[in-house]
């Protein structure tokens, strides 16, 4: 009988420990969600800065959800600060492939040309190699994205990819209805 | 309890020198390894390591009389992973740089077989004060173990010592040492974390040989003293011997 | 694309180019502390590739079908060592009631691989890196597979270091790390292997 006992007083500590930490990581999350999603919409506004330089911030978003563009989620439209002139579009693309996922802000002028990238999230396996050989010399405007053999092949494909993605969707003008 | 006087500080310098976590236990070393590129990514690292040992340590050594023996293992690693997770997602809501930077390596926290081992070896036996100063010296202990890798990483590999790319509540700053033409950015490189790792034990292996040397030295010495010293008197008796004979 | 082939390049790349010991630095504590008989470490080898196979099994759908539906992804880290833990647990009383033999060279490996960071690493990084099912079995095919040629080809050189003759200060760990790194550098080699194969 003390036996019985002393296993239920074990699994009641064990228990009790396992709750007492669910509710514990519970408010952590209550805590720390605004700030997370926060921190996103700031990284998306870091790279539309990144790409169409300081003073540039978003007039309008939305959400895209059209089959023929996988990669595609979100268009935003970019202007100077302070003013309505619109300076160009940007497309936030996601993607994954058997490395891992991307996503990525994908810039284009007013003229349907491809300006720049900027990486929000990149969860490859080679995240270094493919920044170092493919997304820094692409930003820099040195590297052809097409041009996609860089020890990162498949990611570096990946992107390529969702760049003439999200190049066609803004072809189409996909954001107008 | 009585307990000597300066326990609590040799307790807390314990884990910085006598029995650093990396570099005499030889434990943790995959962050060692994978989180030293930079300066700021390993004080990053070091700190949140510090911060879930001392709560797990502080934790399991409050709980040491309520878990009993069977359940101690599983009951450690929920509480050492509830404060991963914690620390994780605070991480992420307001250092997301570093959270980005260290990325799964905060999880492996979990694993580290330092907060482990801390848990087990002497949180579970001793109060929580102790158990505090173990850890928070073991804590500062790997840190600068973690440090003084990622000096000679970031200074060989990049040249430079930057500051602000991840902590970026502080501006920007790097100062360019050796010019970039000249750098080996194999120190940056997996392969480079090895090689630092094994340059820096050998060092230490080193000085240790030397002061064992030194020391069977200083042993050698005085055993010679002590045969001259033994010789004189054998030789002061038997000569007072003599005289007494020739008396 | 065909997923045959990419299931293969999957596994051949995480195996050989980013291999979990050499780049990407998992389960490094064994990998120096259990590299100095090669039978102890083909043991060690052989019972990491086995529990990872499992953990990779259990954790993805458990995470996929299970914590996200139930809106508590945040709690995946407690979830996988918990299933990790339990997982060599069970592996240990299983091989110990079937095959005692088996038990007797692999069992005392087991309860380290709980705190080998190879395997909470590779069921976290599937589910972070938001793989699919298949491609995180290749991954964990690959990792595991790696895992267990680095520490055998390590152990294999390690026995010959002992006798070979190194200065007094790196004898032991400090130049075993030294040829770690030698073959490190050996693998960075094979990156961009498949840079000509179309998907």
């Amino acid at each position: 009988m003390a036996n019985a006992k002393h296993y239920i007083f074990v699994s009641i500590t064990l228990g009790s420990i396992a709750a007492a930490s669910a509710l514990l990581i519970g408010g952590a999350n209550y805590l720390t969600r605004e700030k997370i999603t926060q921190n996103e919409i700031n990284s998306i506004n870091k790279g539309i800065v990144a790409i169409f330089g300081q003073s540039a911030g978003i007039i309008e978003q939305k959400e895209i959800a059209n089959d023929s563009y996988k990669y595609v989620t979100y268009y935003y439209a970019v202007s100077k600060e302070g003013s309505d002139e619109n300076i160009g579009v940007a497309y936030r693309t996601t993607g994954s492939n058997m490395y891992g996922k991307i996503s990525l802000l994908v810039g284009f002028n007013l003229s349907n040309e491809f300006v720049s990238i900027s990486v929000i999230s990149d969860e490859q396996t080679y995240a270094q190699t493919l920044t170092d050989n493919y997304i820094v010399p692409v930003q820099d405007g040195t590297r052809d994205y097409n041009d996609v053999s860089c020890g990162a092949t498949y990611g570096a494909k990946l992107i390529r990819d969702m760049i003439n993605d999200a190049s066609k969707a803004n072809e189409a003008q996909i954001w107008k209805d | 309890m009585k307990r000597e006087k300066g326990y609590t500080k040799k307790n807390f310098l314990k884990g910085i020198i006598n029995e650093n976590p990396l570099f005499v236990s030889i434990l943790g070393t995959c962050p060692a390894l994978a989180t030293t590129k930079t300066l700021e990514a390993a004080i990053g690292m070091g700190i949140l390591f510090t911060v879930v040992l001392i709560c797990s340590s502080a934790l399991v050594s409050l709980l040491r009389k309520v878990i009993s023996e069977e359940i101690r293992t599983p009951a450690y690693i929920v509480i050492i992973a509830t404060f991963v997770t914690i620390v994780k997602m605070f991480t992420n809501a307001f250092l997301p740089d570093l959270y980005s930077t260290l990325g799964v390596f905060i999880s492996l926290i979990v694993v580290n077989c330092i907060v482990l081992g801390r848990a087990e070896a002497y949180a579970s036996k001793n109060n929580v004060f102790d158990s505090f100063i173990d850890a928070l010296g073991m804590g500062v202990g790997y840190t600068l173990a973690l440090l003084s890798m990622a000096f000679f990483r970031e200074f060989l590999g990049t040249g430079a010592f930057a500051f602000g790319n991840i902590f970026t509540f502080i501006p920007l700053v790097k100062v360019q040492i050796i010019p970039k033409e000249y750098v080996m950015s194999i120190f940056q490189n997996p392969a480079g974390a090895f090689i630092v790792f094994g340059l820096i034990l050998a060092v230490l292996a080193f000085i240790k040989n030397r002061k064992e040397e030194y020391k069977a030295y200083l042993a050698r010495q005085e055993k010679i003293r002590k045969a001259e010293e033994a010789k004189k008197a054998a030789l002061a008796t038997a000569a007072n011997k003599e005289e007494g004979g020739n008396k | 694309m065909n997923i045959f082939v990419a299931f293969v390049l999957a596994i051949i790349s995480s195996m050989l180019m980013d291999n979990v010991v050499l780049s990407r630095f998992y389960g490094i504590c064994p990998f120096l502390g259990v590299s100095r008989k090669v039978n102890s470490s083909l043991g060690m080898g052989v019972a990491v590739v086995f529990v990872i196979m499992l953990a990779t099994l259990i954790c993805w759908p458990f995470y996929t079908y299970i914590l996200v539906p139930a809106g508590i992804p945040f709690m995946d880290t407690v979830a996988y060592i918990l299933v990790i833990a339990s997982l060599v647990q069970l592996t240990g009383l299983f091989i110990k009631k079937y095959s005692p033999s088996l038990y007797k060279s692999l069992g005392i490996y087991l309860p380290l691989i709980t705190t080998n960071c190879a395997v909470l690493g590779v069921a976290q990084g599937n589910t972070d890196q938001g793989l699919s099912f298949l491609d995180s079995i290749a991954n964990g095919l690959g990792t595991s597979i790696g895992f267990l040629l680095i520490i055998v080809t390590f152990s294999c050189i390690r026995t010959r270091l002992e006798t070979a003759n190194t200065p007094k200060a790196f004898k032991g760990l400090p130049i075993a790390l030294i040829t770690a790194a030698i073959m490190a550098i050996a693998l960075v080699g094979l990156q961009g292997l498949f840079s000509g194969i179309k998907l």
